[in-house]
């Protein structure tokens, strides 16, 4: 597993870079960004020591959704592939546990706003069926899943 | 570990109830259904060898989101439990990375069904209220209403 040491500034990888590997923060703050240096960058999240992240390139091989930012000197991350997997679970179950939770987490949210969108559709329709005109609360719910789309369309996740 | 043999059309674990364990498939398979015994019943996905389930039940605690049913005789599962998910994992970290590759992919494609959603509503907020639909927006209003009419919307998305 290799570690890597980056300058405040330096690029760790960008959006739509190929990706195997994930990163373990070892010291230092890495800053996650859509779009970065262009109008739309938008900072999404930002990790510390002992944080990981970059794990979805080397779950699924994906191109990487986003641009990974050094935001201190000598920020050290190691660097782990799909084949050094086993060890550094061997090392970290707890870690690798903690991955799992988040996943899972982030699958019931994701399917939670799944399912309250597909409801505001269905209100949506049966609104417009009857003829009546949409509730204060129906809008506000449109305006929320339209604006998440748009984000997206914008380089933000979803998940 | 423990090991459950099961035949043909045996519940492994009813829609609804509180769940504590999850399950590796190790030989033969396993149907996932909606509203399984009524009227309404549909079958949401297959699962086979190498397939894990229930993994959110066990962590988060949700009650279990479908009904899973043995297709074949001698299906057989691994049963795993909060006391003894440490020892499985760490026996065979192969594994870990499997369920990471497995949630990795049903949280793609939940996001990118709640996406396609978003984006129909953004199409709709982006009309003046009472302004008619062209019929494609319509018809994909309709099939979204149709399936949070036919799903159990109380969770996991298994495939």
């Amino acid at each position: 597993m290799d570690i890597r040491i980056f300058h405040k500034g330096e690029v760790v990888f960008h959006q739509g870079d190929e990706s195997h590997t994930m990163f373990e923060i070892q010291s230092g703050q890495i800053g996650i960004y859509a779009n970065y240096r262009t109008p739309k960058e938008k900072q999404l999240a930002v990790f510390e020591q002992g944080e990981t992240f970059g794990e979805m390139g080397m779950i699924e091989n994906l191109p990487r959704s986003a641009t990974a930012v050094a935001l201190a000197d000598n920020t050290e991350v190691e660097e782990i592939n799909a084949a050094e997997f086993s060890d550094y679970f061997e090392e970290k179950p707890v870690q690798v546990f903690l991955l799992v939770k988040q996943l899972s987490q982030r699958l019931r949210e994701t399917t939670r706003n799944y399912q309250e969108a597909c409801c505001t559709v269905s209100e949506t329709v049966t609104a417009e069926q009857k003829g009546e005109e949409r509730s204060g609360g129906l809008k506000k719910r449109l305006k929320f899943f339209a604006d998440v789309y748009r984000g997206f369309v914008n380089g933000e996740k979803a998940d | 570990m423990k090991q459950i043999m099961l035949n043909k059309d045996d519940v492994i674990c009813r829609e609804g109830e509180i769940g504590s364990c999850m399950y590796c498939v190790r030989k033969g398979s396993v149907a996932v259904f909606s509203h399984y015994g009524t009227k309404q019943a549909r079958k949401l996905a297959e699962l086979k060898e190498g397939d894990f389930f229930g993994e959110m039940e066990l962590i988060e605690n949700e009650p279990r989101s479908a009904t899973v049913v043995a297709m074949v005789d001698g299906t057989l599962l691994d049963e795993i439990t909060e006391s003894t998910f440490l020892d499985y994992f760490e026996q065979d970290p192969v594994k870990v990375f499997m369920i990471l590759q497995q949630l990795s992919q049903r949280l793609r494609k939940t996001t990118k069904d709640y996406l396609e959603v978003c984006h129909a509503i953004c199409d709709v907020t982006d009309l003046p209220e009472n302004a008619p639909m062209d019929p494609e927006l319509q018809a994909r209003l309709l099939a979204i209403q149709n399936e949070y009419m036919m799903f159990n919307m109380s969770g996991l998305r298994f495939y």
